[in-house]
């Protein structure tokens, strides 16, 4: 399990929406306590460019805690990594069903296991990126370009420290920066 | 590079394509040259999947909502598998503490939650009440569009997600963020209109996905994105000869709230029905009663 959270924290959230529902049942934090990383709008067309793959959501005129709510809400989405693909026999309709998780791998050996290596990070990052934007978007949710140091630090690999962190970001003043439309 | 992808999808997603002993699929595609006979104690759903050219072979995967019956056999199934998993799940929290409590990580994280049977991670498959529509088996085979008629146990049904046609259905996309539901009757054919389903990454051809599509390449994890929904039945909508004699009802759907499904391979949700599904932000819109529906789970 990569990450910044124990494995613990992502099952929760992710079987049960645990720790992001009690973080929504905590209510959010004072905002004027969260620090948010450099956000000022940069010029620097390789960022711009990039922006498809490293990108912040943000809304004009949403307070800090509709955005945390937000974010909250979509975090319950997250994927559950290295859950099987097969379709699975059973869905209670009552509650999230468990999932059966597979190593991930690929079929040629160590040419396979660096290949692996190489496409994971990619294929996390656009997994969760694509639930956040279906999500968000709907929401009027738009998304600006950041540097990748940056979104790393914003994103915090999702963890419920990040949805503050978001939420921050996203409430803050409209960046002089073209929208991200890729 | 395109080719590489998916070269690359189809290893990652469908080699570990392993499944247990499961119960036997519920929906059995009637399919050109079989015999139709109507069963009573059967429902039949029949619907055409509209692929127009350049379109990918997509299919429709239902969920139908168990009886109270089932709900007590899988809930029994879980409590006793809880009770066999619950003193390894301690042992495994125990040793998660003294790692956190040896790493001393600043800042302290919580204890984990004590294991419970809510929050136990259980695979029940006795029951197969979730099921893709096998896009290759149709009824009527055409182009852009083939007809289907499958048998089905009588019930509730929610329209649950989309997958790409293929030997191996998988749950690649779920309507997770709004979709419909209908029910069907014992020796009744419910028609369903038509399935309409794209890749949404570039601009739909289909026009009830347009408003749905051009999401651009973020919105692939490593296949793009699939978006769906329904073009309810037409009036004076050609049925086949051999169900000429029996009764077919147009579908009564309604909108269907945003649920959590942690085993889809992406999300999204059915593009908006004129007079059945619409959005407001992130709220689903049961347009026919003029509310938001509820959350599901």
């Amino acid at each position: 399990m990569r990450g910044t959270l124990p494995g613990w924290i992502i099952l929760a959230a992710l079987f049960c929406g645990a720790s992001t529902a009690s973080a929504q049942a905590d209510g959010p934090p004072d905002p004027a306590t969260i620090e948010l990383p450099d956000m000022a709008p940069t010029r620097d067309q390789h960022v711009i460019a990039d922006g498809w793959r490293h990108f912040y959501f943000h809304k004009a005129g949403v307070s800090f805690a509709e955005a945390y709510a937000d974010f909250a809400d979509c975090y319950r989405f997250l994927p559950v990594q290295g859950a099987s693909p097969a379709l699975p026999a059973f869905a209670p309709w009552s509650e999230s069903a468990g999932a059966r998780v597979v190593p991930r791998s690929l079929p040629w050996g160590l040419m396979g296991a660096a290949i692996l290596d190489i496409v994971s990070g990619p294929i996390d990052r656009r997994d969760r990126q694509s639930r956040m934007r279906r999500c968000m978007e709907p929401r009027g949710y738009v998304r600006y370009p950041i540097r990748e140091e940056v979104w790393r630090q914003l994103i915090d690999n999702y963890s419920v420290r990040s949805l503050a962190l978001q939420a921050k970001a996203a409430s803050g003043p409209v960046p002089n920066l073209p929208v991200v439309t890729r | 590079m395109r080719l590489f992808a998916h070269a690359l999808a189809l290893a990652l997603f469908a080699f570990p394509t392993l499944l247990g002993a499961r119960a036997p699929r519920e929906m059995i595609e009637i399919k050109a040259g079989d015999p139709i006979s109507i069963r009573p104690d059967r429902a039949y759903i029949l619907f055409r999947i509209f692929r127009p050219e350049g379109v990918p072979a997509i299919e429709p995967i239902f969920l139908r909502i168990p009886d109270a019956a089932e709900m007590q056999r899988y809930l029994a199934a879980r409590h006793a598998a809880f009770q066999r998993a619950e003193p390894g799940l301690i042992r495994q929290r125990d040793a998660q503490i003294r790692r956190d409590a040896e790493a001393a990580r600043t800042p302290r994280v919580a204890d984990p939650p004590l294991p419970s049977e809510e929050r136990f991670n259980f695979v029940y498959e006795d029951v197969h009440n979730l099921q893709s529509v096998d896009q290759s088996r149709p009824l009527v085979r055409g182009r852009p569009e083939s007809l289907y008629l499958v048998e089905v146990v009588p019930g509730d049904y929610v329209l649950y997600g989309v997958s790409f046609g293929q030997a191996n259905a998988q749950l690649y996309v779920c309507m997770c963020l709004g979709t419909v539901g209908f029910s069907v009757q014992p020796g009744v054919v419910t028609d369903l209109g038509t399935f309409l389903g794209d890749v949404v990454e570039e601009q739909s051809s289909i026009p009830e996905l347009r408003s749905e599509s051009g999401f651009g390449p973020s919105s692939r994890a490593i296949l793009g994105l699939l978006g769906a929904t329904m073009r309810v039945p037409q009036p004076g909508a050609a049925i086949p000869g051999d169900l000429q004699n029996v009764s077919v009802r147009p579908v009564q759907y309604r909108a269907v709230g945003k649920f959590v499904e942690p085993r889809a391979l992406a999300i999204n949700r059915l593009a908006p029905i004129p007079g059945v599904l619409a959005y407001d932000g992130g709220r689903v819109i049961d347009v026919a009663r003029g509310r938001a529906v509820p959350d599901n789970y």
